[in-house]
């Protein structure tokens, strides 16, 4: 809707203002309004100015991680993509407001940062914190052994206490549960606790070298076996993708967007029931529609020749 | 302790023995770790073994993470359980763990005008039922919208009142009406969002003008400033070019339109580019002042005794094209072939 005024000092109508148009244009927008209770947090999977086929192959393997439809892989490279560096981020945050992406991973490679990922988020439509790694040692999921999981909500192990303690750690097991833990929900089927992201400080690798902050990130299918009680005996299969990722630079939150952030709403608020939708185990989301009673008098159906009807002869 | 807790930490210490026979993991106590059920995650604040990662760290790695979702696992099945069409659902709590949102807590919707004022009368809005009886059609039609109760484009006939107009149509009225009362409402909206804005911020309005940023003037609403730093502001001409343009800019190029008033303001700006002395005088004078004077002033010119020649000889001669000069030659007529003497004798 345009709103026209008439401007003083021309004396002409003019149009000052635009808004959604369309009912469908309107209900876009306020599907991308904030919400009290916020539905999932998507993630969005984009490389940098250069790239390396490990960085790509890093980046594909994380897509699998999260469900197809919570997550966006924008395979261009993207030369203004530099979230470190001043107005570096502008064209993040446009792709992110774009795809309604609340967490992102850069894949990038450089002869100074080699195989380079920078995991953040965004609030607020501004970038929130980021957390720059190195990938080494990096292992492909087994295709065969992968297909066996299909759970969009993965279970996550932090082992350390450098998890507690660390900055950096405390960031990134923030930033890995935000961008992979999917939905949060209400109940789950025990079924569905099929898989765990593993993640632990490592030794880090060679002698006399500076020590380098290390996390071993691996990703296992869980396999729940006969315990003769009723809690299964848990059994972990190696299924990948697996990589060791070193620290780089990070920006944490600044503590008063933090705070703000990190508000909890209250609980007793829930998000509005949607009328006629419901969720089914095996069909999904169901929606009820109704249909007018059809009236099988009009319906044009093919009629036989012989009752076709005819004048009378008298 | 209950039978079945009893019977879960045999299984445990059970199965620590077997696993931690060869790497020497750590039983779980499940009161050093930290589990938070709602995001399926668990914590163990303990430090790793160093040297157990570093002498193999894969099976190490491996280990751990058997013990720590075994005992997910476990707070997992110990709730209570529902039966689905395959396995069992459990409960989850909330998330424990705070991250950050995504976007900022909404804030709650600006009162508008009327809601203020109801309020502080205490007027409280009466629900009305979707379908009322029409009985001119006889039957149930919705209050509003299309196919209405009493709606007048299906009335043929409008009974005169005595307080009506003569003469005035009272079919055109009511759509006038209506159109009036499109108008206030719109502007009254217009009014409370410019109200809320000024109020709350650019985060008062609604998801759909607030969020249409990708049009241009997204803000008008919030003030009425100048333009942004390093944004030049438009001069009056500039703005008066762009407001003619704008106003002719039909299919037509403004030609069946009409005229804009701001043209005039426009063009009296303009200098007269060429200036015609007239050359006819009035009355009895043949030729006017201005033209007498110019011709007196040339002919001085040419007859003055101190002046220079004005003609140049040598120039005036060279801007004579000795072509136009030449003689041209009688063109000799074209002999006429054997065929066309002959037709020219047959028509004879």
């Amino acid at each position: 809707m345009a709103k026209k005024g008439k401007d003083p000092r021309l004396g002409v109508t003019r149009t000052t203002k635009f808004e959604a148009k369309t009912k469908k244009g309107k209900r876009f927008l306020e599907s991308r309004a904030a919400q009290q209770v916020e539905y999932v947090k998507r993630l969005l999977l984009l490389y940098g100015r250069k790239t390396s086929q490990t960085v790509k192959d890093v980046l594909v393997e994380l897509k699998h991680m999260r469900d197809r439809m919570e997550c966006t892989h924008l395979t261009r490279k993207n030369e203004k993509i530099v979230p470190f560096e001043i107005g570096g981020e502008t064209s993040l945050e446009f792709l992110c407001g774009k795809t309604h992406s609340g967490c992102f991973v850069v894949g990038s490679h450089s002869k100074k940062r080699p195989n380079n990922l920078i995991f953040g988020r965004v609030y607020d439509e501004k970038v929130y914190d980021l957390l720059e790694m190195g990938v080494e040692n990096f292992r492909k999921a087994v295709a065969s052994e992968a297909k066996q999981v299909f759970s969009p909500k993965p279970c996550f192990a932090f082992a350390g206490e450098e998890f507690e303690n660390d900055a950096d750690f405390k960031q990134l097991k923030s930033v890995l549960l935000d961008s992979f833990r999917g939905r949060v929900v209400e109940s789950i089927n025990l079924k569905g606790v099929d898989r765990v992201i593993m993640c632990t400080p490592a030794p880090s690798s060679g002698q006399g070298e500076v020590a380098k902050k290390r996390v071993l990130l691996r990703h296992y299918a869980i396999k729940l076996k006969k315990s003769g009680t009723r809690v299964p005996r848990v059994e972990l299969l190696d299924i990948g993708p697996s990589m060791d990722l070193c620290f780089r630079r990070s920006r944490a939150a600044p503590v008063d967007v933090e705070k703000e952030a990190v508000k909890k709403v209250d609980e007793a608020i829930k998000r509005k029931k949607v009328k006629n939708v419901s969720d089914d185990v095996m069909d999904g989301t169901v929606g009820r529609i109704w249909l007018k009673p059809q009236d099988i008098n009009a319906v044009p159906l093919k009629k036989p020749k012989g009752k076709k009807s005819r004048p009378v002869d008298a | 302790m209950t039978t079945k807790a009893r019977a879960s930490k045999m299984v445990d210490e059970a199965m620590g023995a077997s696993r931690g026979a060869g790497a020497g993991t750590p039983s779980y106590d499940e009161s050093t770790l930290e589990v938070d059920e709602g995001n399926l995650l668990v914590c163990d604040p303990s430090p790793v073994d160093r040297e157990a990662f570093a002498a193999d760290p894969e099976a190490k790695c491996k280990a751990v993470a058997t013990s720590m979702a075994q005992a997910l696992v476990k707070r997992l099945f110990s709730f209570p359980s529902q039966p689905a069409v395959s396995g069992r659902t459990v409960e989850l709590p909330r998330p424990k763990t705070l991250l950050p949102r995504f976007k900022p807590i909404p804030q709650p919707k600006p009162l508008t005008r009327w809601e203020k004022f109801a309020k502080e009368k205490g007027i409280v809005k009466r629900k009305r039922e979707k379908y009322t009886f029409d009985e001119h059609a006889g039957e149930f039609k919705r209050r509003y919208g299309y196919d209405r109760v009493n709606d007048i484009n299906d009335v043929a006939i409008i009974e005169a009142k005595l307080t009506d107009k003569p003469g005035e149509d009272p079919f055109s009225r009511h759509k006038k009406d209506k159109r009036e009362r499109v108008r206030k409402q719109e502007e009254r909206r217009l009014a409370n969002l410019k109200n809320a804005a000024k109020a709350g911020g650019k985060k008062a309005l609604p998801a759909t003008v607030s969020l249409a940023r990708a049009l241009p003037a997204a803000d008008d609403y919030l003030s009425s400033s100048g333009p942004q730093r390093g944004q030049k502001r438009a001069t009056k001409s500039e703005l008066l070019e762009g407001a003619i343009a704008a106003s002719e800019a039909t299919a037509s190029m403004g030609k069946f339109d009409k005229k804009s008033k701001l043209e005039g303001a426009i063009s009296k700006k303009r200098g007269k580019r060429q200036q015609f002395a007239p050359v006819l005088g009035k009355g009895k004078h043949a030729v006017s002042a201005q033209e007498r004077d110019l011709i007196e002033e040339t002919v001085r010119k040419v007859i003055s005794a101190g002046s220079k020649p004005i003609l140049d000889v040598g120039k005036a001669v060279k801007q004579i094209d000795p072509r136009s000069l030449r003689v041209r030659k009688a063109k000799t007529p074209k002999k006429k072939s054997k065929k066309q003497r002959e037709r020219e004798a047959g028509g004879n």
